[in-house]
């Protein structure tokens, strides 16, 4: 070992020569390089799309501001845009303001651990119930605009088969593409967290 | 954070910037991850500057902050492997962190260590004491003593290897 203190010691002095950039900025992230900035940009990126869909809702919403029966189907769109915006603010928020890096290492690892997984899940259950609700949101809305109310709508065979390829096609396909995109995109990574938090974790190894 | 927090915080940094030029020298290996990793510690540290509390060294807290950093960072080019020591064992034309000779060699033999272990005999090479790297790392102290054990093991045993 002490060849191991020498060659260290020769090390520091070699590295405590070396000064800090002049070009050195305090404030640029590299931002890609981290796991969490990363995190950070999907949610982001969730939630731009969100807010431009709910926009999108009130616009839809203003056109029909005198038909309640519309109002009230686009008002359920809204609501769900809504807490969906509200639930990626909170965690968003709730990443941001943690000083991650100046903690333990392992309450950092499992925290982060916890953050991802956590993100996919809400990812994932939220596309197996948002998306069916909007399909049959979007289908009420176009059957109100066609007849003008409820009590009107006729659901014929046609519509409900196409509905139904709908939700037994289309919605699977979703909900296997963000599984596969979440896997492909993360596993890696919670991978590599499990591996730290499990060399962290056993106190007694033989 | 005002004009004199931050001239604070630059002197500091400039009285320490030995330990970052450490972390990234095991850590990472090309020139770009090393440019990059270097500015995420640096972005890092002046993030989580408010949380230091003046209870223990700044270079203690430099340490946690650099070596945490470099744990969760991620390199840009994903197919470059750090385990491989035939890969580390070669210097790169432009590696500013190697020179040939021990140096050289305990820095390429750290780098085959998994990310922890890394971080952990970089706190036992600085000096720190098991409770010290306990706390640091978030496990026991009998832990800390027993992976410093078995991490000097293994760098021996690769040190061989780069030997022979």
């Amino acid at each position: 070992m002490n060849n191991f203190e020498k060659a260290w010691k020769q090390i520091s002095q070699e590295m405590n020569t070396r000064d800090i950039s002049p070009k050195t900025n305090y404030g640029r992230s590299t931002d890609s390089a981290m796991l969490i900035s990363q995190i950070r940009k999907k949610l982001k990126l969730g939630m731009g799309w969100t807010l431009f869909f709910l926009l999108a809702l009130f616009a839809v919403a203003v056109m029909h501001l005198g038909e309640p029966q519309i109002l009230m189907v686009v008002g359920a769109g809204i609501l769900l845009m809504w807490s969906s915006l509200l639930a990626s603010r909170r965690y968003y928020l709730k990443i941001k303001n943690q000083p991650h890096v100046a903690r333990d290492t392992k309450s950092m690892l499992i925290d982060y651990y916890n953050w991802v997984v956590k993100l996919l899940r809400m990812e994932r259950i939220w596309t197996q119930f948002a998306i069916p609700c909007y399909l049959i949101l979007g289908l009420l809305y176009g059957q109100l605009r066609t007849h003008g109310s409820f009590d009107q709508i006729v659901f014929d065979g046609r519509m409900l088969v196409i509905t139904a390829l709908l939700m037994v096609v289309v919605v699977p396909l979703v909900i296997v593409w963000v599984s596969w995109s979440q896997k492909y995109a993360y596993r890696k990574d919670l991978e590599d967290l499990e591996a730290a938090i499990e060399d962290l974790g056993n106190n007694h190894e033989s | 954070m005002d004009q004199r927090i931050r001239d604070t915080f630059s002197a500091q940094i400039s009285e320490n910037a030995g330990i970052i030029h450490k972390v990234v020298a095991i850590y990472a290996d090309t020139r770009e991850d090393q440019e990059d990793l270097y500015q995420e510690i640096l972005y890092q540290s002046w993030k989580s500057y408010a949380s230091f509390r003046h209870d223990s060294k700044f270079s203690t807290w430099l340490y946690r902050v650099g070596l945490n950093t470099a744990l969760v960072f991620r390199r840009k080019d994903a197919r470059h492997s750090h385990s491989q020591l035939d890969e580390t064992m070669t210097p790169h034309a432009d590696d500013s962190y190697e020179s040939c000779d021990d140096r050289h060699a305990l820095i390429a033999a750290i780098r085959t260590l998994p990310k922890v272990e890394r971080m952990i005999i970089t706190l036992h090479l600085e000096g720190y004491t098991y409770k010290e790297i306990g706390e640091m790392t978030g496990i026991s102290k009998d832990n800390a003593g027993i992976k410093i054990h078995r991490i000097k093991n293994k760098l021996s045993e690769t040190l061989k290897k780069i030997a022979s």
